[in-house]
């Protein structure tokens, strides 16, 4: 475009800022600066290296006007053609070059209809004067929008303000979705038209103050429906800087004024080249088990995390457990294998004894995130790390999943009698070790449920063998306990009194 | 003459009239049993029966005191020895003998030679049918009462354990039998071949027996069928000719001590005299067949877990044997 257009361009440019300057003053001087800043525009515009710099002062800038020129331009080609009474119509333009819209900048020339009063002279309530003006504010062009009428000095122009405002901010907002304010025409809700200390001419302290004036809680009376928190303990850095980092202000074509589409691929496009912090775009696409929440929901991310603030961490919606049990408290079908996925929900009410993590989720390595990986894994049940679904599985070379946390001597010690490495001896024989460290070793949940039991030790109830779900029939002593699984008969154990399990074996 | 007419009278009456006051109801006379022990019913007719006496033809003796243990049908778990069985029942009122029933079945060793084919005058009846199990119904819940797949915590709620829990008893046990879940190789669905059989036992499990027992075992199938030498029974499928699926005394649940097992088909093979002394077999107390050989499938010629390399002198014949210290 540029390239195809651009000599065309520069030689417009040139030619009326000619026009201009010649216009306003003349003057041999003057006219050799202007050609050497007409140059620097045009290599600007090329994006070429000009080999001298010149430093360009804002006055001069303001003079060259370049957004007045083009303007005029168009205006004057569409009056002509079209003959239109009404040019200073509101254009629309696409979305992404929202951000780049054209600020009026006010000439001497457009305020000379108007008659500027000096800043000292401006209501008292508008004093001190703050760090930005409304430029036409700051010239003193207080008629462009008031016109005094009876009894009121500062009487509006046009009753409605949006179409002052549009007088001269010619981008009108319509999108598939409005800010509510822009539908209304309520510019002054969120801009204040005389000054203000942050930029934009907003009126909070700064641009999330100003959106949260209204979508924070407590707003309801405003007649108010979208609310965020930003007070949790956790928040996303980004909605911490600035609501306009994923949101328009004024118009957008996707839901809740999101600059794209709310996706994966939205949160993505950051979250997969922050630093310190793992790819999770080559993470989502490159496991071979992969979490429904996340691949196959309505909310995608938004179903577990929240896009604001909240008081869990990962910015959770809800407590690390409970955000899984929203959707597991119901038989889901596994994407894995097909299967069905167990009840978390209903499996916990009806088992009193919780595994740790779940009995605690914010602790360490708490939720069912300690075990289990919420954004897909490359293990089954998307477990963080590789887990024997086998009833036998033996020690050697395996590196269980549950070392994690607990202590591997609970396993390997072949006698023993500290109760903190384990309390399943028969006298000092580790009958932990009898069941695992062996050519037929067991696995870990051979005997334990992972989640909850209605057992001590959450030792389970069932025990799954060739499909057949056989009893454990455990049963707890002050001292020990005894087991009647379908691999046995009773055995007793004692720490105390020693039954002489495993006696045999040794000698 | 006259007193021989009388005495055969005698005996006639006699038997019509014993036979109203106890009826056996199982099992049938003349029936072909294939488990090492019966549940014997006697149906009481006469109410003034004080006492049953059961009486085996090994003297083996059971008492059923009538006002204690049973009201009108009592049942006992009886042993059988293979071979022809004769289980009699006597009804006594007081002291004195009033009623005689008896019934003679033959018990079918899968594994003893000389008890394997019955005379052709047993039948092979049935007891789990349609018909006698209306019968028990009135009293007894005839159902299948497990849970699919899953055992039951107490073994005594399963309905199966009243009359069968002889079937379990033994040092060894295999665990589903143990823990009652019978229908995961008892399935009920009463079918020869994929056909239905009206009359066959709803738990019947016809032969090959190899296809449940695969069910879970499959790891040993997959092993098994890659070698190159099968034992015949094994694979025809006839696990249960050598193993006793419910329970035994010996290792593995065979129904015999390896040798005895061996030698009950293999008659003529005889222990290597120079094994006998037990030193090629170090760590054992008895030379067994299965020391050396697999009674499975092996990829080795006569089932030998290894290759033989060199030979053992058998007298006559001539073994080639390999020893596993040298």
């Amino acid at each position: 475009m540029i390239k195809k257009y651009g000599v065309k361009i520069a030689l417009l440019l040139a030619a009326l800022g000619i026009v201009a300057v010649l216009y306003q003053s003349g003057g041999g001087e003057k006219f050799g600066r202007f050609i050497a800043i007409m140059k620097q525009i045009s290599a600007n515009v090329f994006q070429k290296d000009h080999e001298e710099k010149i430093d360009i002062t804002d006055e001069e800038l303001s003079e060259v006007n370049i957004d007045k020129i083009a303007l005029d331009l168009e205006n004057r080609g569409h009056s002509s053609s079209e003959a239109s009474p009404e040019p200073a119509a509101p254009r629309e333009i696409p979305i992404d070059e929202i951000r780049f819209e054209e600020r009026p900048t006010h000439t001497k020339m457009m305020i000379k209809e108007a008659k500027p009063i000096d800043l000292k002279d401006i209501p008292a309530k508008l004093k001190p004067l703050k760090k930005y003006l409304h430029e036409p504010f700051k010239m003193g062009a207080c008629q462009i929008c008031h016109v005094p009428k009876g009894d009121n000095p500062a009487a509006l122009v046009k009753s409605n303000i949006h179409e002052i405002c549009y007088e001269c901010h010619k981008t009108k907002y319509t999108k598939e979705f409005d800010h509510k304010p822009v539908k209304e025409g309520k510019c002054t809700a969120c801009h204040d038209p005389h000054q203000s200390d942050v930029p934009k001419m907003l009126r909070g302290t700064s641009i999330n103050d100003t959106c949260l004036k209204c979508h924070e809680k407590g707003n309801e009376a405003k007649g108010m429906t979208k609310f965020i928190t930003m007070n949790g303990k956790f928040k996303h850095k980004p909605a911490e800087k600035s609501c306009l980092e994923c949101h328009e202000p004024h118009t957008s074509n996707y839901k809740t004024l999101m600059k794209k589409e709310v996706g994966l691929e939205f949160c993505l496009d950051c979250h997969s080249s922050i630093k310190d912090h793992r790819d999770m775009r080559k993470w989502i696409n490159t496991v071979r088990y992969k979490h429904g929440a996340v691949s196959d929901s309505k909310g995608k991310c938004l179903e577990c995390h929240d896009p604001h603030s909240s008081n869990y961490r990962s910015i959770l919606k809800k407590d690390p457990v409970q955000v899984c049990l929203g959707c597991h408290d119901k038989s889901l079908k596994a994407d894995e294998d097909g299967g069905m996925l167990l009840n978390i929900g209903q499996h916990l009410k009806d088992n009193p004894n919780w595994h740790k993590p779940i009995r605690d989720p914010n602790g360490k390595e708490g939720g069912c995130s300690g075990c289990h990986e919420p954004h897909g894994s490359d293990n089954f049940s998307i477990l963080k790390k590789s887990f024997t679904k086998n009833f036998y599985a033996d020690l050697e070379n395996k590196d269980f999943f549950c070392f994690k946390c607990h202590k591997e001597s609970k396993i390997t010690e072949r006698f023993t009698t500290d109760d903190d490495i384990t309390k399943f001896r028969d006298g000092d024989v580790n009958l932990h070790n009898l069941h695992v460290n062996d050519r037929k070793g067991r696995a870990c949940r051979a005997c334990h449920d992972e989640h909850a039991s209605k057992n001590k030790h959450l030792i389970r109830e069932y025990t799954d063998f060739s499909s057949v779900k056989f009893p454990l029939r455990f049963v707890d002593a002050p001292n020990g306990g005894s087991c009647a699984p379908a691999c046995h008969k009773r055995f007793e154990y004692d720490r105390a009194n020693p039954k002489g399990i495993g006696q045999k074996k040794e000698g | 003459m006259i007193l021989k007419i009388f005495c055969s009278l005698g005996v006639v009456i006699f038997g019509l009239w014993a036979s109203e006051g106890v009826e056996i109801l199982h099992p049938v006379d003349k029936k072909i049993h294939h488990e090492a022990y019966t549940g014997l019913t006697v149906k009481v007719h006469d109410r003034n029966i004080s006492k049953i006496l059961i009486l085996t033809d090994r003297n083996e003796r059971y008492t059923l005191e009538m006002t204690r243990e049973c009201d009108d049908v009592c049942s006992k778990t009886v042993k059988l020895h293979p071979g022809e069985n004769t289980i009699r029942v006597w009804g006594y009122k007081g002291e004195h003998l009033a009623y005689e029933a008896k019934s003679e079945l033959y018990y079918v060793s899968q594994s003893l030679k000389g008890y394997k084919v019955p005379p052709k005058f047993y039948k092979e009846t049935f007891f789990h049918t349609d018909k006698s199990e209306k019968e028990c119904e009135q009293c007894h819940d005839m159902s299948l009462n497990e849970m699919k797949g899953v055992a039951f915590v107490d073994v005594e709620e399963s309905n199966c354990y009243m009359c069968h829990k002889k079937t379990t008893t033994g040092k060894y046990a295999h665990a589903p039998a143990v823990n009652w879940v019978c229908s995961s190789c008892h399935s009920g669905k009463r079918e020869e071949k994929g056909k239905r059989v009206s009359e066959m036992s709803k738990y019947h499990v016809p032969d090959p027996i190899h296809v449940i027992c695969y069910g879970c075992h499959e790891k040993n199938k997959e092993i098994w069928d890659r070698k190159k030498y099968r034992h015949l029974p094994f694979d025809a499928g006839l696990c249960n000719k050598c193993h006793n699926p419910h329970a035994s005394e010996h290792s593995m649940f065979i129904r015999e001590v390896p040798n005895v097992l061996c030698t009950e088909c293999h008659g003529d093979k005889k222990f290597p005299p120079s094994m006998r002394d037990n030193s090629r077999c170090p760590g054992t107390q008895e030379p067994s067949c299965v020391k050396c050989h697999n009674p499975h499938a092996s990829d080795n010629p006569y089932f030998l877990d290894e290759p033989r390399t060199h030979t053992v002198d058998l007298g006559r014949d001539q073994f080639l044997f390999k020893s596993k210290g040298q």
